[in-house]
């Protein structure tokens, strides 16, 4: 087996030419040095596919010791923690409901969980009550990893409506997102699906716009190609 | 600013086992060796907007490892390609998760789908520059053969090397050296074919 067939003389010259091509400029191999030169400064900065590997052995320890009672804990205290009444039982007649609807609110936005304050709330204070001027707690406690699946299920929305050509819904969802997230998580994927839409509704000169935007704002993003061949480059 | 490379494996330059002189710390590798880490990363389909972080990252972990390196048992290529194929690896996913929404269309784990390629290079083949030619033809090629021709071929390294870097029994890389060579010289064929056929002002 270890006679690999030789390449013929053009084979070997497409090799010989090619081999050292696109080799990298002066400028990018000082740049790259002087960001590695400061991430070391900063301190020691570790990928994230070596990262366990590198903890010296009596870390790792630890860390599985810390994590094991830590699981532990948290299991005993979800067998025996003491279970609170439903609210429903505990309140009888309509007033008395009214009344403590918002100490019950305050008790669980001190208290509860995100996922349960989202699940008490809305529908039980409402039918309890029976009037709309009782203060709801508001679920602001959403997890960041909960909004950022809320982030993408509604740009995946958008670009459904982009590839079935309905600009119109596609900046309704956009101007939601908008509304929804103060502070996105993928605000250059948001800036890149606003081109598109713009595009899908017809509205060039504004994706014009808004692509040199997204150009300015992410020299490097590579959803640069995706934003220079929609519309814009049409004309 | 730190200084790359202030800690030398050992004091004097050290022969690594492809004979060659191995570089005397982070520092010397770099300046040696930066443009071996930016072409493979760009060969391992590192997307280009993402190079730069890629081989930055290639060098941090370099800097963290180095004193793992023993240049008595693999050459500082085959050391680097580790760690390179490693970070590529998890660009690509990164690239892959963070974009597959908007461009679903696309497939990312293989950028350019080798027929098209071929498809695509053939009908612009008169304006490819002989320095592009050889990547353009490795991207129609297996994923696998084409890695083992780069590093065998391209980076020629000894099919030994080439092994242990793929994880591979020595004959396994002899063979997917063979089919990858075969592989290559067909479609070197197909263009030179093509070339004459042009020269000869037929249609390509």
């Amino acid at each position: 087996m270890r006679d690999p067939v030789e390449l013929d003389d053009v084979a070997r010259r497409v090799i010989a030419e090619g081999r050292h091509a696109f080799e990298p400029s002066e400028l990018v191999s000082a740049r790259v040095r002087r960001s590695v030169g400061s991430k070391l400064a900063q301190g020691a900065v570790t990928p994230t596919w070596q990262g366990a590997h590198g903890a010296p052995g009596w870390v790792k320890v630890l860390v599985g010791a810390a994590a094991a009672s830590f699981a532990t804990a948290a299991l005993a205290y979800a067998v025996w923690r003491p279970r609170p009444a439903p609210l429903h039982a505990v309140i009888s007649t309509p007033t008395q409901r009214a009344n403590s609807v918002n100490a019950g609110a305050q008790v669980l936005s001190a208290s509860a969980s995100p996922v349960e304050l989202q699940k008490t709330e809305p529908s039980a204070v409402s039918s309890v009550t029976g009037s709309p001027a009782v203060t709801r707690p508001q679920p602001v406690n959403i997890n960041k990893s909960e909004s950022l699946a809320e982030e993408v299920n509604l740009l995946a929305s958008v670009n459904s409506a982009i590839q079935s050509h309905d600009g119109g819904q596609a900046l309704r969802l956009l101007r939601t997102y908008d509304r929804q997230f103060k502070k996105p998580q993928l605000r250059e994927e948001r800036a890149a699906a606003g081109v598109l839409a713009l595009c899908a509704a017809g509205q060039v000169a504004a994706a014009r716009t808004e692509a040199k935007r997204f150009q300015s704002t992410w020299p490097r993003s590579p959803l640069t190609a995706r934003v220079v061949d929609s519309c814009i480059a049409s004309k | 600013m730190t200084r790359l490379g202030n800690t030398p494996p050992s004091s004097v330059e050290t022969r690594a086992a492809s004979g060659k002189v191995a570089p005397a710390g982070p520092s010397d590798l770099y300046a040696s060796h930066f443009p071996f880490v930016w072409r493979n990363l760009r060969r391992l389909r590192v997307p280009e907007a993402m190079l730069e972080d890629a081989a930055q990252d290639v060098f941090l972990v370099v800097h963290r490892r180095w004193q793992s390196y023993d240049p008595r048992w693999a050459s500082v290529e085959t050391w680097l390609y580790g760690i390179l194929d490693r970070v590529a690896g998890n660009y690509r996913r990164t690239h892959r998760r963070r974009y597959s929404w908007l461009m679903p269309w696309r497939d990312f784990d293989d950028e350019v789908p080798r027929g098209v390629a071929l498809d695509a290079f053939a009908a612009d083949f008169e304006s490819c520059h002989d320095t592009e030619l050889l990547d353009r033809l490795l991207d129609c090629m297996d994923e696998k053969k084409r890695v083992m021709l780069i590093l065998v071929d391209v980076e020629e390294m000894s099919v030994p090397e080439a092994a242990r870097v793929l994880g591979l029994n020595t004959n396994t890389a002899y063979f997917r050296l063979r089919t990858a060579r075969q592989e290559f010289q067909r479609l070197v064929n197909r263009l030179l074919v093509k070339d004459i056929r042009i020269a000869k002002g037929g249609r390509p």
